[in-house]
């Protein structure tokens, strides 16, 4: 198990170690599949775009070497893999979530609450909800986010706060 | 996680988003995730291999190549390889011995010397010069004539 820096664990994906890939996946798997499910709502296609992911970074090789900070660029990755596979015209994340099914977050054995929360986040613009995914499920900073999204960091602090607003009128209904 | 100046209503939200449970992959995504991993390593280490591969071929390829034109020119340039006789010391004697009988007042030395000038000639192919060709014809006749008592 590599329980060192993002360093150590870059060095080992360089390498092809097994082990670092998944320590890889243990770390921020289950983040990349929300932030995959918050721009797909379909778990099937979230699952495929994490593992397109992992597939880019293998070819990747040593080119890894050039990536500053892994955690933003394994997101900014997983971003680009689900946007890539929305058909076109297609509104991110609307169709084919299903909050029913467990893999989206709404567990049977959940609350209520958590399941109406959940349809709320499904009902989200996806930009409002891309942005809660990144900042909630992946924890990246504002200033993070805002790069990916290529937007400022207000712009993005801004969409967050409409997206709690949100959902705080979704769930008092 | 980054604190945003939030009414406490936002901040309950916030705090509700961050503890529910989160959406989560199949049970088997991991393995299926590691083994595409492992699949597209093996994949790379045979398209590298094949790649490599490719080149070795190239290289011998090439090196056939070079061969060929060496020896092509080798060729052109000294004529195919045809068996002639060795230039030892008794061939030689026995070719002034002949250059004495036909012309007497040559010394021994100056029949040897005349014997090993023409038995260095022997390999060497006879082309008609380019110029004065009755001439040529000519030394080219005598020539014939003097390889043939040589090499008697």
């Amino acid at each position: 198990m590599i329980r060192g820096s993002p360093d150590d664990l870059l060095d080992g994906l360089v390498a092809g170690e097994d082990r670092a890939f998944a320590a890889l996946y243990d770390r921020h798997g289950a983040a990349m599949f929300r932030v995959a499910v918050a721009i797909l709502g379909s778990p099937e296609e979230a699952e495929d775009a994490v593992q397109d992911v992992f597939i880019s970074l293998v070819r990747l090789g040593t080119g890894l070497r050039a990536v500053r900070n892994l955690k933003a660029y394994l997101f900014a990755s997983v971003r680009r893999a689900a946007t890539k596979r929305l058909p076109t015209g297609r509104p991110a994340g609307l169709l084919g979530a299903d909050p029913a099914d467990p893999r989206t977050g709404a567990a049977p054995a959940e609350s209520a609450m958590g399941a109406r929360l959940q349809r709320a986040l499904a009902c989200l613009p996806a930009e409002q909800r891309e942005i809660v995914a990144l900042h909630v499920d992946a924890g990246l900073t504002f200033a993070a986010c805002a790069d990916m999204l290529g937007v400022s960091p207000n712009t993005a602090a801004s969409r967050y706060r409409y997206a709690l607003a949100k959902l705080r009128d979704a769930l008092k209904e | 996680m980054e604190r945003l100046d939030l009414p406490p209503d936002l901040q309950q939200m916030e705090r509700r988003l961050s503890s529910r449970q989160g959406a989560a992959p199949a049970a088997d995504h991991r393995d299926r995730v590691l083994a595409a991993v492992r699949g597209e390593r093996a994949q790379r280490r045979v398209s590298l291999w094949q790649r490599g591969g490719a080149w070795q071929v190239a290289a011998v390829a090439a090196a056939v190549a070079v061969l060929w034109v060496n020896v092509a020119v080798r060729t052109v340039g000294e004529g195919w390889a045809i068996p002639t006789e060795a230039t030892n010391g008794r061939t030689v004697r026995k070719t002034a011995e002949a250059i004495r009988s036909i012309v007497p007042q040559l010394t021994e030395r100056e029949a040897l010397r005349e014997a090993l000038l023409l038995r260095a000639g022997v390999a060497v192919t006879a082309v008609p010069r380019s110029a004065g060709a009755a001439r040529d014809a000519s030394s080219l006749a005598h020539w014939k004539e003097v390889r043939s008592w040589v090499s008697q």
